[in-house]
């Protein structure tokens, strides 16, 4: 297999299997799972409407991360090009968290209905999206040394 | 007897608590002192950034596919024009 096919393949590899986990396996859970489920007499408040949002930010930001991801697999080792791709997903990887997650993901409003008494209670995850957008901000910086040792310093393919 | 075992197995968890506490608490102050402020930081940016993305009440999911197909294009060119890396040695 040459060079170019090889590059193609890991290419697709790397989209689909970034297709699959941000875009549909999501896509299934908040659709035909969390979408106006009641466990019990507990209403989790995940309406079509607000489902509808975040699967908007889901897919509009999901393919941009894939198409990228594609170009970087496809990229070869140790190129500048592929720290340039890479530092661009990574930005594209925190947009899509910053997106989906604040598009009310983590918003849950619990209702709760039990024959005379009722009652609601709100829980809020936002700020555990705090840590993992460190942890995007430290893989930013870590692909900005990518790229300038790529740039300044390339490292030698191994024979 | 029977309170020397539990003696025995008490100072047994104490000192491995002793050996694996130092590092948690490592860990939680970097994430406090350093990954924690970094995602803030970063989160006040896209919050700045996000504002000019077109939203879901404007309908112009469209803008965002086109944004991936010009990546993706861009990649396959790359991928087939220049599938070698040039050493710059």
């Amino acid at each position: 297999m040459d060079t170019k096919t090889k590059n193609l393949l890991r290419g697709f590899g790397a989209a689909l299997s970034n297709v699959i986990i941000k875009i549909l396996i999501p896509m299934y859970i908040f659709r035909s799972v969390l979408q106006d489920t009641t466990i019990m007499e507990v209403d989790l408040g995940f309406t079509k409407a607000k489902v509808d949002i975040i699967l908007f930010w889901l897919i509009a930001m999901g393919s941009i991360s894939a198409s990228l991801s594609f170009s970087k697999a496809s990229s070869p080792k140790h190129s500048t090009r592929k720290a340039v791709f890479d530092i661009i997903l990574i930005l594209s990887n925190a947009f899509y968290l910053y997106l989906y997650r604040f598009s009310g993901a983590l918003d849950i409003a619990v209702a709760l209905d039990f024959g005379g008494a009722t009652g609601m209670f709100y829980l809020n995850f936002e700020n555990m999206v705090y840590i993992s957008m460190g942890v995007i901000t430290l893989n930013l910086i870590i692909g900005l040394y990518d790229f300038i040792i790529s740039y300044a310093a390339p490292i030698e393919e191994e024979l | 007897m029977i309170l020397q075992n539990l003696q025995d197995t008490l100072s047994k968890i104490l000192v491995v608590i002793e050996k694996i506490l130092p590092a948690i608490l490592w860990s939680m102050g970097i994430i406090l002192a350093f990954v924690l402020p970094l995602g803030l930081f970063l989160k006040d940016i896209l919050g700045a950034l996000v504002s000019h993305f077109p939203g879901p009440e404007t309908g112009l999911i469209w803008v965002y596919f086109i944004v991936a197909g010009i990546f993706l294009g861009l990649g396959i060119f790359l991928a087939v024009k220049f599938p070698e890396r040039k050493i710059q040695l």
